[in-house]
């Protein structure tokens, strides 16, 4: 993270955001020491659990709409668990019969229903957001537009915002509450760095891939959480794949990829991944970063000259 | 046997060679020597025994096995066909001058500790210990600390444990774990490591657990006793929820406990039904009749009484479902080894729970009734009860 630190040119101060850590937000002794005396904390874990005492209507009305993501994802949930075992089923039947027409057709079918699955559901979040918007208008609220502003002042002074790994639910929710994707598309404009890695790395593509291949129960289908900051496109960013999903299966491999348009990519500790003039390149250790392709295999991104 | 065979073989070829032999064959060899889905047991001490036989605790398998002598030899071998992935525990029971001695197999280093002591351990090429148990550096380690519970129901002052994870938030409620024979959990079982490990790797969620152990009457305490019922709910739960805060919702409060361990929870949920939603029942003492008396001696009176009642109306301890909670109800795990001889009455009480509308994981593992037996299980069920942000943690 250092070195990726030294590659933004502009000066000013580094902020972080470790609200994933939940409780733990402030207990940030060693991000400090990796940033050195100029990181400054943006603690909006704690500024969003100021509202409960502060703007307690707002807090219940916001905790209300995720109790309506939480049931619309109970029902997306038992629609993709059949539509997930269909694509699989008629992978199969593919991998037997490579030549047969309407296979490859209800293959192609299997899939375009997942994406069309996807996209419901995020529209479908996206809905529930707009009625909470409409109806309360979140950032013109004392409690939070002064905390905006604030956030923006800072961001005006900032050289580089850097956003920790976590709970990405938390994390995702308080960066999309006070506004996080606006600001940091115009912070961005300005030349300031934004460095995110694990559930900051995921909170800031468009859409938030949950998965585990192993889990100690409940279900194992990788699955939509929300629609990310939308900082990073065309990219379904999997931290520590390695750890948490089945790599040499290459049918799980195979249904992971197929799910989404954008590249689904593993990282893991020492991977580094830049955009430059819209595309993704490695500037990290080369073996950290790796690409699921849709034939099930795993390919390394190669290195890029810095 | 192939091993074995061979030495028997080259002992026959030359019995002057034989102590040269067998010294070789206990310095190039692991015992048991596992081939394929047997495990040969070998016992050699250069002295001559009257007889030696396995004691082990497999249920449905002989329980005293006598082992076979290689002629012209003072060692003795029993080759023993066992599951793939079973682990056993075991004695050698060795009969020398007419003294009969138990002891563990001496050249098997691998052991297991119970209140009574020690066995020897056979694990098959199946069994893997779960990395989860073993001493994880990363994990940040819970607070333990001990309280004196003054008890109505037992008259007496009682110890308690109480874990607060690492993470303890006076300010945060927490779940509650009440653990039956939490001395034993601990000390055999390695609870405290394995809550650790669960805990930091976002498998379970944060929660306090009291450990509770019993008297000197352990067995008649855990025996369906309405006074040990009281204890928990009306002694031990006061004396946590006035040092930590609880999240007293039924759906956070857990009872767990083994053997009569099991049958305390399920009877402390019995007698107050609604108040606890998580059980973890470990080979649980669930004897029942379904007609006639049964055999097991007055102190199982209570217990076989109390099952009875249980599966006439299992419905009793299950959670009502409540306005905007219409899928409310209890959480049960169950497991057992199949080596024990409960393991006919747990796996009559999973399809029980189920039908009276809980949320049941039954869980049967090839081991005994013992310490790591229940260990192995701790993930599986403590994952069912309180699981984790697993899904949601990326770091």
């Amino acid at each position: 993270m250092p070195e990726a630190l030294q590659t933004v040119e502009r000066h000013g101060r580094v902020l972080y955001i470790t609200a994933g850590w939940r409780h733990d937000e402030n207990d940030d002794d060693a991000l400090r020491h990796d940033v050195g005396l100029e990181g400054e904390p943006l603690p909006i874990y704690e500024w969003f659990e100021d509202l409960a005492r502060k703007a307690p209507d707002l807090f219940e009305a916001h905790h209300q709409q995720q109790d309506e993501i939480r049931a619309l994802k109970g029902l997306y949930r038992a629609r993709l668990d059949p539509a997930i075992a269909a694509l699989r089923l008629m992978l199969a039947q593919r991998e037997q019969d490579p030549d047969s027409t309407f296979v490859k057709e209800e293959f192609q079918d299997a899939v375009e229903a997942l994406h069309a699955l996807r996209h419901r559901y995020v529209r479908q979040c996206d809905r529930i957001r707009a009625e909470f918007t409409e109806k309360w208008h979140p950032l013109d609220h004392p409690q939070v537009s002064r905390r905006v502003q604030q956030i923006e002042g800072m961001l005006r002074e900032a050289r580089a915002v850097l956003i920790a790994g976590g709970h990405v639910g938390v994390l995702r929710n308080r960066l999309e509450f006070f506004g996080f994707g606006e600001s940091l598309r115009q912070a961005r404009r300005r030349g300031v760095g934004v460095l995110a890695w694990s559930a900051g790395a995921m909170a800031v593509t468009e859409d938030v891939v949950l998965f585990h291949d192993d889990p100690p129960s409940g279900q194992a289908h990788p699955e939509v959480l929300d629609r990310g900051l939308g900082l990073a496109r065309h990219i379904v960013v999997l931290p520590h794949a390695r750890q948490r999903l089945q790599l040499h299966d290459k049918t799980k491999v195979a249904l992971l990829a197929l799910r989404f348009q954008s590249a689904c990519v593993g990282l893991e500790n020492g991977a580094w991944l830049a955009e430059q003039e819209g595309t993704w390149v490695n500037r990290g250790q080369p073996d950290a970063a790796f690409r699921l392709s849709q034939d099930g295999e795993v390919h390394l991104l190669e290195k890029a000259d810095a | 046997m192939y091993r074995v065979a061979e030495l028997q073989k080259r002992i026959e070829a030359d019995p002057r060679r034989a102590d040269h032999e067998l010294e070789q064959f206990v310095k190039s060899n692991e015992f048991p020597l596992l081939e394929a889905d047997t495990a040969l047991f070998f016992f050699w001490d250069k002295r001559s025994v009257d007889s030696i036989h396995l004691v082990h605790f497999v249920f449905g398998l002989e329980s005293r096995q006598e082992f076979q002598r290689i002629p012209g030899t003072d060692a003795y071998y029993l080759p023993l066909e066992l599951p793939h992935a079973a682990r056993v525990e075991y004695k050698f029971e060795v009969r020398r001058g007419g003294v009969l001695q138990w002891m563990r197999d001496p050249l098997n280093g691998r052991q297991a500790f119970d209140p009574f002591g020690s066995n020897s351990v056979c694990p098959m090429p199946g069994y893997i210990e779960p990395q989860w148990c073993r001493a994880d550096p990363r994990a940040r380690r819970g607070h333990m600390e001990r309280i004196r519970v003054q008890s109505k129901a037992w008259g007496e002052t009682r110890d308690v444990y109480i874990y607060l994870p690492a993470e303890y938030k006076p300010h945060k409620k927490y779940p509650l774990l009440i653990c039956h024979d939490g001395d034993d959990y601990r000390k055999y079982a390695g609870i405290r490591k394995v809550l650790d490990n669960l805990i930091y790797r976002h498998d379970v969620a944060p929660l306090i657990v009291a450990f509770t152990s019993g008297g000197a009457g352990r067995n008649v305490e855990y025996g369906a006793n309405p006074r040990q019922a009281q204890f928990i709910v009306e002694d031990v739960i006061p004396a946590v929820t006035a040092r930590h805060a609880i999240n007293e919702s039924p759906e956070t409060m857990g009872l767990m406990g083994a053997s009569f361990g099991g049958v305390t929870s399920l009877y402390t949920a019995w007698q107050y039904p609604g108040k606890f939603g998580q059980l973890m029942l470990q080979s649980g003492s669930f004897a029942f009749t379904d007609i006639g008396r049964h055999d097991r001696g007055p102190l199982w009176d209570p217990i076989v009484k109390f099952v009875n009642q249980f599966r006439a109306d299992p419905r009793r301890i299950n959670l009502v479902p409540e306005p905007g909670q219409p899928h409310r109800a209890t959480r049960v795990f169950v497991s057992c080894g199949t080596f024990e001889g409960l393991i006919y009455y747990n796996r009559s009480m999973a399809p029980i729970l189920r039908d009276a509308g809980m949320k049941v994981r039954y869980v049967e593992a090839q081991d005994g009734h013992n310490w790591i037996n229940w260990r192995d299980r701790l993930r599986d069920g403590l994952t069912w009860l309180f699981p984790g942000h697993l899904w949601m943690y990326y770091e």
